[in-house]
């Protein structure tokens, strides 16, 4: 056992879990923690280097963008928005497919394949064009790109607690707990799920990485927060116009996001390692 | 066999036509599609009027039935911004995505496919590291980061490569390899486990022991039965790359469906972004199907 946990915790993914501490630590303190305002302009201070070039300045480290703001506090109030949009994707979808997958493989029969079926349809559909038509209809915002994520997201949930579900479905216990006259909902709850929940735990944390990118590439497209709301995407898009001149426009935000998903991949991997080493996923 | 390849078909026919299900249903929820037409300034009485043209006064039924009956017949409808039919739009644009998505295909396949055999081979080795380098890296950086970075580099840094657009070999090379490396990273991944499962099983020992030769051991025992899992991913993947290769045809300016929906999107030019949406789905389920038949081909465990 001791041996198991010094082998868990020599193999942790150290730099991985500093850089999810402080990212998390950013967004939520960026009302305390950014030096400047993420939004308001002021042109006489557009386009500034980062602090170690000729020009630029220690007030603003990362350098100011087009209209003069500056790029650490937009990055700290962007890392919030991508951190709560995962957040509260994966947390509903976590619920709901849970629930769905629970039902569909312990009751089995037609609500099995109805619900199947669904699974099926949501893992066709293509997600950024998907979120693309909600963003015409009802305009860009976060909660468009937070409910595509979701829709997307419960399947890989539901298809997962539903494999499992039908594995423990069959053990002694559960059949004893049958015999004994507990309901369905109580045996799904009590004598089921408590087994499932370590998957669970290890999947929802493996899609943290595939929201932010989803949530990324959207506001990249202009399907995100509309400006002047600071999303790491968003900045990008907006920098490449000065790609030429203006390298740190583009570099600080897509190193954001490729630190945050990398950092959360590797965690998840670790993670499964030491609560579910089963589970196969890409 | 024969038959059931015809109920994967009849199953495939059925998501489709739920998927038609849910892109109506997503569009009547979410707005009017009169709304997106008219500027903001219309009055009352030419919001009435568009309603009425478009038929949307009418029950959603019967509006689902039309828009499935042209659908059917191969009627996309028409662009509401460009005044073009929609049809020969796609058809031009989905031969860009299918060069791109080619190219991509075959370019993570070289990089790939070696790559994760040598890892197998010999775990833990240099090889074994640089693949998980290779394979994490391109699942955790956005295909339009890499595209951007490398635009940074090659196109803007070093001025060796044309970064946006389609023309001769050399526009192929950015993109192409951005989606080839994403790409990658799930062959990498599957087909390194799937052979390190094989080679340690009792077939390949036996044949080890039976003196074959380890070229042999490798491609013919090893390869053969490890790929098939990584055959149902190609397909997938390849799926996605019709599909989904959104951002990096718009950081590329590369003119493919992606690219089309994306420019159709700041115009709000909605059936555009609509027919591309129904387009792609279909194409990931037939990419699926045909997958799905050409394992049980290659497995003789799954014919039935």
């Amino acid at each position: 056992m001791t041996a198991h946990w010094a082998r868990v915790i020599r193999h942790a993914p150290l730099a991985a879990l500093l850089i999810i501490a402080a990212m998390i630590l950013m967004a939520a303190g960026a009302d305390l923690l950014a030096p400047h305002s993420p939004i308001a302009v002021r042109m006489e201070l557009a386009l500034r280097p980062p602090w170690f070039m000729a020009g630029g300045q220690h007030a603003y480290p990362l350098g100011t963008d087009a209209l003069g703001r500056d790029v650490l506090s937009r990055l700290m109030y962007g890392g919030r928005a991508s951190l709560l949009v995962a957040l509260i994707s994966i947390s509903v979808s976590t619920v709901v497919g849970t629930g769905f997958g629970l039902v569909a493989g312990y009751a089995g029969g037609w609500v099995d394949t109805v619900i199947m079926r669904a699974v099926d349809v949501v893992l066709t559909l293509p997600v950024i064009l998907l979120a693309l038509i909600f963003v015409v209809i009802a305009g860009p915002s976060l909660w468009v790109v937070t409910a595509i994520l979701t829709l997307v997201l419960w399947s890989r949930f539901a298809r997962l607690v539903r494999g499992e579900a039908l594995a423990w479905k069959h053990r002694e216990f559960v059949q004893y707990a049958r015999g004994a006259g507990s309901t369905p909902l109580r045996i799904m709850c009590v004598h089921v799920l408590p087994n499932l929940l370590n998957s669970v735990v290890v999947l929802a944390t493996l899609q943290v990485g595939f929201a932010i990118v989803v949530e990324a590439s959207l506001s990249f497209l202009g399907a995100g927060a509309p400006p002047p709301s600071p999303t790491w995407g968003g900045m990008i898009a907006a920098g490449r116009t000065y790609m030429e001149t203006a390298w740190w426009l583009v570099l600080f935000p897509g190193t954001a996001i490729v630190l945050t998903v990398l950092s959360f991949n590797l965690f998840g991997d670790w993670l499964r390692d030491v609560l579910d080493p089963t589970i196969q996923q890409l | 066999m024969v038959r059931q390849a015809g109920a994967r078909l009849i199953e495939a026919v059925i998501t489709l036509w739920l998927m038609t299900i849910v892109i109506f249903c997503l569009v009547r929820v979410t707005g009017s599609p009169a709304d997106v037409i008219l500027p903001d300034t219309a009055t009352n009485d030419q919001r009435e009027q568009a309603t009425k043209l478009l038929g949307l006064d009418r029950p959603l039924v019967v509006q689902y039935a039309l828009y499935l009956s042209t659908l059917v017949r191969g009627d996309f409808g028409r662009s509401y911004t460009l005044n073009v039919d929609i049809g020969p739009l796609l058809l031009n644009h989905f031969w860009n995505t299918f060069r791109l998505a080619t190219a991509s295909m075959l370019i993570g396949g070289v990089l790939a496919i070696p790559l994760a055999i040598l890892a197998a081979k010999r775990r833990g080795s240099a090889w074994d590291r640089l693949a998980s380098l290779v394979a994490l890296g391109g699942m955790s950086m956005p295909s339009f980061i890499t595209g951007i970075l490398a635009i940074l580099v090659f196109g803007v840094w070093l001025r060796w490569l044309p970064i946006y657009g389609a023309g001769g070999w050399k526009h192929f090379i950015l993109p192409a390899i951005t989606l080839g490396w994403f790409n990658s990273a799930g062959i990498l991944r599957l087909l390194r486990s799937g052979m390190l499962d094989v080679l340690s099983s009792e077939y390949v020992k036996t044949a080890r022991a039976k003196g074959l030769s380890e070229r042999v051991v490798l491609w013919k025992h090893g390869l053969r039965n490890a790929a098939l899992p990584t055959l149902t991913f190609l397909g997938f993947s390849y799926g996605l790359l019709l599909a989904g290769a959104v951002t990096t045809e718009v950081v590329f300016a590369w003119p493919g469906l992606g690219w089309l929906a994306a420019e159709a999107v700041t115009r709000r030019d909605f059936p555009i972004v609509q027919a591309v949406t129904l387009l792609t789905s279909a194409m990931i389920i037939a990419l699926n199907l045909m997958v799905d038949v050409l394992y049980a081909v290659l497995d003789p465990r799954i014919r039935g």
